[in-house]
């Protein structure tokens, strides 16, 4: 224990003031010579030992008070709570959620951004010169930490934004700990300072913390982790706490994609996350900066709602689409939400037939051109979204290299070569799509071999298992089991139930068999497939997985009409229609979520070049950008543009612009400016969209239970603030010792009183009865026998 | 030692316009404002009866002879005198002298009252009742006597009513206090057997002591058919013990008996036992049908006097 006014403390030694005026009084009396003695001689003995009793315990107690007195002006601070030396500099990490629910605002109130602000400067202010402080941000969990002095750190505090997606509590913690790596002292302390929104304590983020309380258990010293909730006293408590915000929730292409000339619906679902209905909110539907009609929703409390629209694109490219509504609450910024859709001319489609035939719709390939390009077959003047070729299997090479291909379809290629899994392979690992189609004739052992390169291997979705001929095993053909439909896009084929596929007859299938576990053939870890449509005998009948960029996708039965009847019926159109426009809108990721990076390849800036328009999209070199003297840039939301590197993919080593983590929800355009061969005298420009989208969660006021709160707080050995006052007392009591001025001060009145209550109370206990007799007693004088 | 020695002479002209009437009747040899339960010669005819052997001739009513043809004796109501005993408690107790009843002393000098000697102790404002009392007694031709006592009879003298008897009485009462104990009930038993026809006692004392024995010896005086007035002297310190600090009371009885204490805590438990005291004096003296007078030295002892003298006409 040490004291901040040390000399003061000496002030104790006052206890000698009562002592001596007790010894005093005790040896100096006046003396009385006393008439009624046989009245005060019976109380002095009968009390005598309980007098003697108080008048220590009243010694004790006026000795006790300047004690006390002194002890609490010298400010005492009991330093068993102190980890290092109170002097010793100390690292401060202080761990941001920089999401966007922190700009929440309660009307009329304080917003949880303001809040935090304000305690990441008191927290700072608090540091002493030789103090580190590192900042590190939930929607920058990699960066890394820098240590920063107290006038740097409050600059790096002033730039922060809360405009970032979402972080959970593992993540936070994490980035922490991990600065504290990089920390320059040994005291340590992890300050996560977030709103606690509920998802940012979800069950995978209790076991993460729980691992990690098992790693910081197993170190000596581990730093001291605080967590300081922000989001108490400015918007709402648990629950919504009486706030309203409504969010467009999700921007949706509803159609499998966007082809020019060719009506694409989207929906838009707004939610009411308060507890109240709002009517009548106004809602602009934006396609490429034009402003559609205003419309009015209501939403009911705690509820969703959609709301369509329908457009056709006259030109192809990326599309800005955006839903704004108008309504005031808590959090502006998700009253607006930006998508980007790839509006494409036509989807190139490599038909492979593995068996063709003069005879009409007797070709393997037949039937799969005829559900492609519908118009196109039938002679009429409308666009198809598809645009199919058919080739045979040995011009595979010579298409993939000359021409732009987003889907090969297999269609009963009986053996595919090493060389044509190779080929196949990396047009699935750089983005496109693969659709095979079974026949009883194909090898099924070459399709189970490793397709791809050897940089990128990959398996079959299914394995490719025996040829069942139903017919042999059963006297009634197979069915397309009635089942519900998972997969997105066939959703608008209609309800199974509605026997859909009642008509289908399967005679004869392969057997695939989806692992429930990743194929072991390959190091890298494969997506498992995913069933989209079953038969009645249980078997898969279309499997479907993700492999490199691209995705494959298994049928079980063959594209003709001598196994099936599949391709007879009405359905079989829609579904490889819509099946190829998925895939192929698949090829690009127009939209991520705040946090993740995007990442837009080279040649889709160049694709309007006309040199380079026939060559196959995914494959430029990058020497030859070199000659084209580019030169790139990106522009973020709410900033002004900037110049950045081009970049290489890792995988398949093909020029991509990266943005990096995007920081917060919007379009980001990237450009590309360059010489163009036809006028080298002429710079050229093109851009590219993209958008990030805030997580829904952010738009959500409620916040953790403060009990599973406790419950993570607990797993990690940290405490849990809903004051920066209070853990600012903390930490200073942590790093200084605790002060107990105030508990010697309640200890001093204590006393005081407890002197007072022996003094009048114990030492009368009869005053107010005797005084009550006095007092009747007014008129003594005299009395007798006749009165 | 004279009377103005002890009593002021204003209140002497207040003593004069009193009356000490025996509310029952006494015994006395003369002619004086009480009740006598002798019948004789008197000018107060109070019955007839007839006559018997032995009767003098001189008491006959010859004109009821005359007119009844039967003898019959005249009796006449006697008044006779007061037998007025003062007994003065002469313990160490009654030295006592508080600040309070000092300071009353000397504010009373300054008013041009001043007493003829300072009233400070118990003891003087007792010498001061009982002179006058005396005096009140002896101007009515009642009969004064004084005993003063402590544990012991200290002096008496026995009652007279010549006015030459003031000075006898006086310088009894004059006599100092001493520093003996108190015994009040033992006391007044010897007193009461020395005591002769009934008559009027006056106790002057502070009561200090056992009430057991003294409700006894009360009785005993009752049973003798003594009329019993106790003038209970205090010291206001004594009834409401103004004391603080560290004192050392030293007893007036026995210089050995000291206890060094903080007065002030003390001060509530004595104030009980004060009152239980008191309250079983008052019960003995209700008991013995004793009138119980408290006096307290801070204030004029006249004014209670001609209060109680005043109430006690009225009962008449």
């Amino acid at each position: 224990m040490t004291f901040i006014n040390g000399l003061l403390a000496l002030g104790a030694f006052a206890f000698a003031i009562p002592l001596v005026i007790h010894l005093l009084f005790r040896s100096r009396y006046r003396t009385v010579q006393w008439g009624a003695m046989h009245l005060l001689s019976g109380v002095v003995q009968v009390n005598r030992r309980r007098m003697q009793i108080l008048n220590l315990v009243l010694l004790l107690l006026r000795c006790l008070i300047p004690v006390v007195l002194a002890f609490c002006l010298a400010r005492p601070l009991l330093t068993g709570f102190q980890s290092l030396p109170g002097d010793a500099p100390e690292t401060l990490v202080i761990a941001v959620d920089d999401s966007l629910s922190l700009a929440m605002k309660a009307e009329g109130g304080q917003s949880r951004e303001a809040i935090a602000r304000d305690a990441i400067d008191r927290l700072i202010d608090e540091c002493s010169r030789s103090d580190e402080v590192m900042i590190v941000r939930g929607s920058r969990p990699g960066e890394i930490a820098a240590s920063l002095s107290k006038v740097e750190a409050r600059r790096r505090a002033k730039q922060l934004e809360f405009v970032s997606g979402t972080a959970d509590l593992a993540s936070l913690v994490d980035s922490g700990l991990r600065a504290t790596k990089q920390a320059n002292h040994p005291g340590q302390q992890i300050v996560v300072v977030s709103d606690f929104q509920s998802r940012l304590v979800s069950d995978s983020t209790l076991k993460s913390l729980t691992e990690m309380g098992r790693v910081l258990n197993e170190f000596e010293s581990s730093p001291e982790i605080s967590l300081l909730d922000v989001g108490i006293n400015g918007v709402g408590g648990n629950g919504t706490g009486g706030i309203s915000n409504a969010s467009v929730d999700s921007i949706v292409l509803e159609s499998a994609a966007a082809v020019v000339g060719r009506t694409a619906r989207f929906t838009a679902r707004i939610k009411n996350h308060s507890d109240e209905a709002i009517e009548n909110v106004r809602l602009v539907w934006t396609v490429d900066g034009r402003k559609s009609r205003p419309k009015r929703v209501s939403i009911p409390a705690r509820s969703s709602t959609t709301t369509p629209m329908s457009t056709k694109f006259d030109d192809s490219g990326d599309v800005n689409v955006s839903v704004s509504i108008e309504h005031s609450d808590a959090l502006a910024a998700d009253n607006h939400r930006d998508f980007v859709v790839d509006v494409i001319d036509a989807i190139e489609v490599l038909i492979v037939d593995g068996k063709p035939s003069s005879q009409p719709l007797a070709g393997q390939s037949d039937f799969l051109s005829l559900a492609l390009s519908p118009f196109a077959f039938g002679g009429q003047d409308l666009p198809d979204a598809v645009r199919s070729r058919t080739v045979r299997q040995q011009k595979i090479a010579d298409e993939l290299e000359e021409q732009r291909v987003d889907v090969v379809i297999l269609a009963g290629v009986q053996l595919v070569t090493e060389q044509q899994r190779r080929l196949l392979g990396q047009f699935v690992s750089e983005g496109g799509a693969l659709i095979l189609f079974d026949h009883p004739t194909i090898d099924a052992e070459s399709y189970g071999k490793t397709w791809g390169t050897n940089e990128n291997p990959w398996s079959m979705p299914a394995i490719v298992g025996q040829y069942v001929n139903v017919r042999d095993d059963q006297s009634e053909s197979a069915k397309i089991a009635p089942d519900i439909i998972t997969y997105a896009p066939w959703q608008i084929l209609g309800d199974p139930s509605d026997n859909l596929y009642g008509d289908v007859e399967v005679n004869g299938y392969r057997r695939l068999k989806v692992d429930s576990v990743s194929e072991p053939s390959s190091e890298r870890e494969m997506e498992i497939a995913s069933v989209l449509l079953r038969l009645s005998t249980g078997d898969p009948a279309v499997v479907m997985a993700g492999r490199g960029q691209g995705t494959v996708v298994q049928f079980a039965i063959a594209a003709d009409a001598e196994e099936t009847t599949l391709p007879l019926r009405l359905v079989f159109l829609p579904m490889i229609q819509q099946l190829t426009l998925d895939l192929a809108g698949r090829a690009k990721a127009m939209n991520v979520g705040v946090g993740e990076s995007l990442v837009v390849p080279v040649t889709e800036l160049l694709s309007k070049r006309k040199s380079l328009g026939q060559m196959p999209s995914k494959r430029l070199p990058v020497s030859e950008l070199k000659d084209l003297d580019a030169s790139y840039s990106l522009t973020i939301p709410g900033q002004a543009e900037r110049s950045i590197d081009l970049s290489t993919q890792p995988v398949q080593k093909s020029p991509v612009l990266i943005s990096g983590p995007t920081p917060r929800a919007g379009v980001y355009r990237f450009g590309i400016s360059y010489f163009d061969d036809d006028d080298s005298s002429k710079r050229k420009s093109s851009r590219s969209l993209r958008a990030a989208q805030m997580p829904t969660a952010e738009s959500d006021p409620r916040r953790v239970d403060a009990e599973r709160l406790g419950i993570a707080a607990d797993r990690i050995d940290a405490e849990v603030f809903e004051q920066v006052a209070e853990l600012i007392d903390a930490q200073k009591t942590n790093r200084y010792g605790r002060e107990v001025w105030r508990y010697l001060l309640f200890a001093l009145l204590a006393l005081m009183i407890g002197e007072l209550f022996v003094q009048q109370v114990l030492g009368s206990p009869w005053r107010r009865k005797s005084d009550k007799v006095l007092g009747n007693k007014a008129s003594p004088l005299f009395a007798s026998e006749a009165s | 030692m004279r009377l103005l020695d002890l009593v002021r002479p204003n209140d002497l002209s207040k003593i004069n316009a009193l009356q000490l009437l025996a509310r029952e009747t006494v015994e006395g040899f003369c002619a004086g404002k009480h009740r006598s339960p002798h019948k004789g010669s008197s000018v107060e005819f109070k019955e007839h009866r007839q006559y018997v052997r032995g009767d003098e001739l001189k008491n006959i009513d010859w004109q009821a002879y005359a007119k009844s043809d039967k003898l019959f004796i005249r009796e006449f109501e006697e008044e006779t005198n007061l037998r007025c005993m003062l007994l003065i408690d002469r313990s160490g107790s009654m030295r006592y002298s508080g600040d309070r009843a000092k300071t009353v002393s000397k504010e009373s000098d300054s008013k041009g009252q001043g007493q003829a000697f300072a009233i400070e102790s118990k003891y003087d404002y007792a010498q001061a009742v009982a002179a006058a009392i005396g005096y009140l007694a002896l101007s009515q031709q009642d009969a004064v006597g004084v005993v003063s006592f402590d544990d012991r009879i200290r002096s008496m003298v026995p009652c007279k009513n010549r006015p030459s008897h003031l000075n006898s009485i006086l310088a009894s009462i004059a006599e100092s206090a001493t520093y003996r104990e108190t015994d009040l009930g033992g006391a007044l038993r010897k007193i009461a057997a020395k005591l002769g026809r009934r008559g009027i006692v006056v106790l002057v004392s502070d009561g200090m002591g056992d009430v057991e024995s003294l409700s006894q010896a009360m009785e005993q005086l009752r049973a003798a058919k003594h009329e019993v007035l106790f003038f209970q002297i205090l010291d206001p310190d004594e009834v409401d013990f103004p004391f603080e600090g560290r004192i050392q009371f030293r007893d007036l009885e026995d210089e050995s008996n000291e206890h060094i204490v903080d007065a002030r805590p003390l001060r509530d438990r004595y104030l009980k036992r004060y009152l239980d005291h008191q309250t079983a004096l008052r019960a003995a003296c209700r008991r013995s049908r004793v009138d119980h007078i408290v006096m307290q030295t801070n204030q004029p002892f006249l004014v209670t006097l001609q209060q109680y003298f005043t109430w006690r006409r009225g009962l008449r």
